[in-house]
Parts: structure tokens; sequence; C-alpha cells
């Protein structure tokens, strides 16, 4: 019966009588990746995106049903923009790892420097927004403690919301200069994904330079440079190479 | 000068003695002294003693055509040794004219031997004596050897084969036949395919028929394109012509010729293969078959498979490397097993050859092994084809998943989530809470909303700041109007002491009445009332400093003191002063 309103709906809406909402383009794709049919639930996915609208969900979706058909370019994409917009979701990490079971190369990643990264924990414990939020909480429990300060005669009550406020204010700066921080190195990161079965990186943004090492599809770069239609591109180990742009998918 | 040719001959003459004790004799014997252009010439180097290191002479003017060939004999007459040792060339000139075969050396019993060089006239071709009687001219025209190429002009690798046969007419007899010279076959990939017995089998040649045998059977595969040289091949044949003359039986003499045949230099035009190789052309060139086979498709982690790629068919199978398997990474892959099962045959190579890898999957999924490109030259159609082998889809049911293993090894004390987060971390099915935002949500950072809840308190504590600043000041100055009121006041109630600050007695009467006068215009009390007491507490019940109020009271009592003591203008100056304090200080206070 609901394969049966299922297709009348996709009939429907190929020949364009009603202008589907993107919920129901939503539950259409559930429906049709339960049902197996992964490619036709990948179409009803995008068109959320082209109607303008996405979510970490329908990421999750896509790079599940991508999963499905053996994409693992496809997949890895839309895992890691998922976790664009949730770093942390575990279903995606979960998901995420199944589809690097099929990743050709595995390269090792640099050695990490437990200062920074006992830095970067703290730093990424909470998303750009809520270090923002906080901050600004804090800024008018500043001005509350302060204004307190200032029409109180008792001196000894005076003295606490004086310290008070100073420390509200303090944290608040803090919070709010890591969240511009975070977003300032975040913005100026661009990742990608490559696309291509095969890629050799080469020493300069032509073919006859030499190639100095070749990628499979799916592993994540990151984009340094850009020159015509050629991109420096650095892999987790560090090591850069040019490569063609069309042959990656940035995530933004 | 006598005595030194008697010396000379003396010297001469030992030598020759001593070598004739030797009986050494080292000697060069050609077959003929004179020859055409067309003929050959047989030269020996004979030596009566076995020794080393044989040097032949530069055969100037002469191509060597066979040798150089040893023969050594041993015979024993009445006990008496003859030996005889012999390298023997045959050379054909090149040009006319008149040449010396030089001096070759030998080392016998550590001294060098040389020949006498010998002169050999070359003549005009001569035409071969035509006499079918002479058993030479029958032997020449009666016996060919022939390579026979399968392809002259192959491509780089293709494989062809070179036949070497020996015809010869049913009327010969071909006795006893050895290799003279074997063709080297450099920039080849050669395999002789070896003859277990020779036969002799019937064909034609040139229209007749003739019987042949086949000496050798090579196949050959060029490694470099270009004009390459197959060098000749030389066989010594003794063959045995028939003559004329019978026997007492009536059967036919035969009279045994020793011959030369050489099937001449051939060259193999090798062409490259064309310029548009695809990007994994291995050097395969033949016809193939090429696949990827799996001995499991669904297994366990840590369980292992063994993936297959096999190139079968005819072509240079032995000479060419099979492409590799790319497998996912997180796929334990060990190094291949090279398995070949290669016949070669006059057609040239043929079978399969594999590599087996063996892959051990070590978490759960799938692993997409995704198809291997293949590509080889077919010479039959001219161009490079490719083959792809089938994808293979490897499914690992059973086991720890990788993301469970990465959260392990982050807090790798706690060994016992292990099996929880095995049943934890299966794939996870896709959300059904879509949870849908806008796509081209603004970020909240540094939008307008941002900046005015940043601005705000912070412009509000300025704002509240300023503010009562400037009615601080205002206070202040009130504060200011009012001090200098009391000290006018003060000093209008002390005027009049102020005069008769030289007369004390006066000057204390009339400061207690500037106090009390003061007390009354302020406090609005009576005189009668005025009694330090009461002061004390009126001045406490309206708030003021009690130093002040001591520094009052101080002041009455230092009047009434003054009435009846007598005091210094020290005391009266002092006085004059805490008055104005405190007359100043409580109006200020009230």
């Amino acid at each position: 019966m609901k394969k049966l309103v299922i297709l009348f709906y996709l009939m429907i809406s190929s020949v364009g009588f009603a202008q589907f909402n993107n919920e129901e383009y939503f539950s259409n794709g559930v429906e049709l990746y339960n049902e197996g049919k992964y490619l036709e639930a990948i179409n009803q996915f995008k068109l959320i995106i082209q109607g303008g609208e996405h979510s970490e969900a329908l990421y999750f979706n896509l790079g599940n049903s991508y999963y499905k058909i053996n994409d693992i370019a496809n997949s890895i994409y839309y895992y890691e923009k998922a976790l664009r917009l949730n770093p942390k979701d575990n279903d995606v990490l979960n998901n995420l790892s199944y589809s690097q079971n099929m990743l050709i190369d595995k390269i090792e990643l640099l050695p990490k420097n437990q200062v920074s990264e006992f830095l970067n924990l703290i730093s990424n414990a909470l998303t750009i927004n809520q270090w923002l939020f906080i901050g600004i909480a804090l800024l008018y429990l500043f001005l509350g403690a302060f204004l307190s300060y200032y029409f109180n005669n008792n001196t000894i009550i005076k003295k606490n919301y004086f310290s008070l406020s100073i420390v509200f204010f303090i944290l608040s700066m803090g919070f709010v200069f890591n969240g511009i921080n975070r977003f300032e190195n975040e913005k100026n990161i661009v990742e990608a994904i490559i696309f291509e079965n095969k890629i050799d990186f080469r020493t300069e943004p032509n073919f006859r330079s030499e190639v100095l090492f070749n990628l499979h599809e799916g592993t994540k770069v990151t984009v340094k440079e850009e020159l015509n239609e050629w991109t420096l591109v650095q892999i987790s180990n560090g090591n850069l190479g040019w490569i063609k742009a069309q042959s990656i998918k940035k995530i933004d | 000068m006598k005595i030194k040719i008697i010396l000379l001959i003396f010297f001469a003459y030992c030598s020759s003695v001593y070598s004739q004790d030797q009986g050494v004799s080292f000697i060069t014997e050609v077959s003929k002294k004179k020859l055409g252009l067309n003929e050959n010439v047989r030269v020996d180097f004979k030596m009566n003693k076995d020794g080393d290191n044989f040097e032949a002479p530069s055969f100037d003017g002469f191509r060597v055509v066979g040798g150089p060939n040893q023969s050594v004999s041993n015979m024993w007459i009445n006990g008496k040794r003859t030996f005889s040792k012999t390298y023997s060339y045959f050379i054909t000139p090149t040009k006319k004219g008149s040449y010396s075969i030089g001096q070759a050396k030998i080392e016998i019993d550590s001294k060098i031997y040389k020949t006498i060089p010998v002169k050999i006239t070359v003549s005009e071709s001569v035409t071969i004596n035509k006499d079918p009687n002479d058993a030479s001219y029958v032997a020449n025209e009666n016996l060919h050897l022939v390579a026979e190429i399968s392809n002259i002009k192959p491509y780089l690798n293709q494989g062809f084969s070179v036949v070497y046969k020996l015809y010869f007419s049913p009327q010969i007899n071909v006795t006893n036949v050895g290799e003279i010279d074997s063709p080297e076959f450099n920039n080849f990939w050669s395999n002789n395919i070896k003859i277990p017995r020779l036969q002799i089998e019937r064909g034609s040649y040139k229209g007749e028929s003739y019987n042949y045998v086949i000496w050798k059977k090579i196949v050959l595969y060029p490694q470099k394109s270009g004009r390459l040289n197959i060098l000749p091949l030389s066989l010594d044949v003794s063959v045995d012509v028939p003559t004329n003359k019978r026997d007492f039986f009536g059967n036919r003499i035969y009279t045994q010729v020793p011959k030369t045949v050489t099937a001449g230099k051939r060259e193999i035009n090798v062409s490259d293969l064309p310029d548009n190789a695809p990007e994994n052309f291995s050097g395969a060139v033949g016809e193939f078959e090429f696949e990827l086979t799996s001995t499991k498709t669904e297994l366990n982690a840590s369980e292992s498979l063994q993936a297959t790629l096999k190139v079968k068919g005819k072509g240079n199978l032995k000479l060419f490397s099979l492409p590799n398997l790319d497998v996912p990474s997180s796929l334990e892959k060990y190094d291949p097993e090279y398995k070949e099962n290669v016949k070669t045959n006059i057609a040239g190579m043929s079978g399969n050859i594999s590599n087996t890898y063996t892959l051990v999957p070590q978490f759960k999924g799938k692993y997409p092994i995704s198809s291997v490109e293949f590509v080889y030259f077919n010479p039959k159609s001219k161009s490079y084809e490719t083959i792809f082998s089938k994808e293979i889809l490897i499914n690992v049911l059973e086991g720890p998943s990788s993301y469970s293993q990465k959260n392990i090894d982050l807090k790798s004390s706690n060994s016992i989530t292990n099996e929880i987060s095995n049943s934890k971390n299966e794939f996870k099915f896709i959300k059904t809470k879509a949870g849908l935002t806008l796509l081209n949500k603004s970020n909240f950072i540094y939008s307008i909303t941002f900046f005015l809840l940043l601005l705000f308190p912070i412009v509000l504590i300025l704002l509240i700041l300023m503010f009562f600043k400037s009615k601080k000041t205002s206070f202040s100055e009130i504060k200011g109007y009012k001090s200098k009121r009391a000290n006018k006041l003060a000093k209008k109630y002390l005027s009049e002491s102020k005069i008769n600050l030289e007369n004390k007695d006066v000057f204390y009467i009339a400061l207690e009445k500037a106090l009390h006068n003061f007390l009354k215009s302020k406090f609005l009390i009576e005189t009668s009332e005025f009694n330090k007491d009461k002061i004390r507490r009126l001045l406490s019940e309206k708030n003021i400093k009690e130093e002040t109020t001591e520094l009052f009271i101080n002041l009455i009592e230092n009047c009434e003191f003054a009435r009846f003591t007598p005091a210094s203008d020290v005391a009266v100056n002092n006085d004059y002063k805490n008055a104005v304090k405190a007359i100043s200080e409580i109006d200020k206070q009230i």
C-alpha cells in the first residue's frame, strides 16, 4: 500500500502537479532507502538541497545511501558535510568509519603536539555558536554585577560585586574570542574529497611536471592554493601536491 | 769482425738445435693458395705440442665464415707418440688481391711460438665447376640450409619462430652434421625448442622434391625495435656423393665430401608498438584473457581469502608484469604468490600466469575490490586492448568495527567496553527525523544581532558611568557652596570675638556668646536650656561626628575656664581656629 502511495506521489511530482515540501521528500527518501532503492532515495534527498534546506540528518542519509551503492567518495563527502553541522554525532562517525574501510589509501597521521592537542580538545568541546552564546550570556552577568556594584552604598557588598563583575568580564571575553578564533581558523581550512578513481599528485600545476605520488577516491585533502584549473592540496601526513581542481569536491 | 760473425753463427746453431730438441712445430696450412672471390679457404694452425693462449691472426681481406674449430689427435705408433692439435678456420675473401695470413701465436711451455705468414692470391670469381661428376659440385647443388622465419616484420615483443631446415636431395646422403657456428640472438628473448631426434621428412625445395631435417627451432621475442640481425648458422656436413664407379657387387661407390653450409644472415625489422599506449600498459603483446577471482566473498574478520589475478592466453607471458591489485587499506594484503604455467612451442609462449594475494580483513563492513585493468597489444588487430576484471565485493559479517576500535584505542584502559561497543557499532540506519534548516542560514558570528548583543552591555555601562559622573559633580558643587556658607556664618558669629583677640576676657565672652547663638540659630534651642550634656545629646541626635562634638564641648569648657584663669595668647588663637573649624564642621554635617 505504502509503495503505491509513494509511487503515486512520485508520479505526481514527476509530472509536476504538486510541489512537494521538503519534509515529504525526506520521508519518501527514508521509505525508498528502507526498500533498498538507494538511487531513488538519493534523488529524493537531493531535491531537498535543491529546495534550499539541509540538515545533519539529510547529509547522513545521503552518506548512507551512497555507502549502500558502494560510492565511496560521495558517501564520505556527505558524512563529512554532516559532521560540519554536528562534529560529535556518533552515528555519523560510526558509519563514516565503515566508509573509510573501503578507502584504498592509508595515510599515516602526523604526530600531534600534546599541548596543542589538549587545547584543541577544549576548543572543540563546544560549537562556535555555543562559545559565542555563553560568552554573551556572561557579558550580561557582568553587566548585572557591575550595576550592582555601582549603585550599592555598602562597601563590602560593593567590593564583592566589583570582583565578580571583573571575573564575568574576563570569562565572557575568553569565550567570545575563542569562538571567533575557531571561526577564523575554520574559515581558512577548506577541505575536499577526491572524486577521481586514481589521481596523480604533481610538483607543479601542469602535466609536464613530475608525479609525486597518487591517491584514490574518497581521501580527504586540505586545499592550500588554487591556480587556474589546478589546486595545491595537502594530505593528512603533511605532503603537498598539485591536482586538477575538477577531481576534488570541496566540503563547504 | 770475424769473431762477431762466428759468434752469431754459433748462437743461431745453438737455438736451432734447442728447438729441434723440443721438436716443437707450429705451422699454418691453407687448403689452397689461389682462389676465386666466391670460394672458401680453410686455414689450419697446426702444432705438435699442446699449448695455451692461442691467438689467431687478423684475417685482413677475409671474413671468417666458420671456426675456430679445434681438433686434437694423439697417436702411438711403434711406441712413438704423435700429437697434433689444429685450430681451423673457414674464411672467404672479401676483395680481389694478394693477402697474407698473419702470424698466429701460441704459448708452449711458457715460450711463445709464431707461424710464418702465408700468402694467398684472390682472383676473379671462378665459375664453379659444373661437372656433374665432381663430387664437391654435386654436394653443393644438393645440400641447402634454410632459415624459415615466421614473421620478418614483428612488433616489439611479438613472438616469432626461426626454423633451420637442412634440405638434401634424395641422391646424396648426409652422415655427420656438426654445428660450427651457433647463431647469436642479441636483443631477443630466445627459447630453443629441443628436438629430441632428428627426423627425415619429405618436402620440396624450389619445386624439387627433397628430404629435409629440422635442425633447430627457436622462438624469439624482440626486445628492441629497429633492424635487428640474426647471425648465421653454419653447419659442417659430411656428404656422401655417389660416383659413377661401382664396386664388385655392382653397387655404387660413394665418395665423402666435407661441406660447410651456411644459412645467411637475416635481418628482422622490428616495428615499435603504436604511440598511443594506455597508461597501464606493461608490455604484454599477444592475445590474452584476464580475470580476477576470489575464493570467498563472505567471511568473518581475521579470516583470510585468496584473490587471484590471472592472465591466460598466447603472447610474451614471461616478459611482462601483472597489474597490481589495489585493495582497501583496511584489508591486510600480503605479497602475492606468483605462479607461471607457460609452455613454449613453435607458436610462442602460451599458458597462464597468476598472482595470488592473501587478504585478511580487520573490521566488519564491506570491501569493494575495484576492477583491475589489464592492457595488452594485440598484433592481430594492431591495437591496444583493455580488459577490466569484474568488481568483487567482500562482505565481512562478524568482527569489530573500526569505529569501536578507534574508541578503544582512545580509552585503552577500559577493555570491557569492547564487547558492548561491538554490538553498538553496527552500520547505523538512516535518520528518520529531518530537522531541516535553511541552507543559506547566515552565521550568527559577525551578524548584526551578534554585534548588538555584544556591544549593548558595554555601551550601557559607559552611558551609566557618564550620566552619574555629571550628577556627582553637581553634588559636590552643592557641597562646596554649603561649606562656604558655613565658614561665612562662623566668621559672622566669630567676628566680634576676632576683634577682641588681644583682650582675652572680652574674647572668651564673645566666643561663648557666638557659640550659643550658633546653636540657637541652627537647632532652635533656648539659652536657658543650654548645658554641656544637652548639647552633646543634641549633636549626637543630629548625627554629628563624636570628635566634632568633643571639639565643640571643649570650646565651651575653655570659655568657662577663661573667665577664672589667665590664658596665654597662643591658647586664644588656638581656640579661635577651633571655633571656626567646629562651626563649619557642624554646619557641613547637618
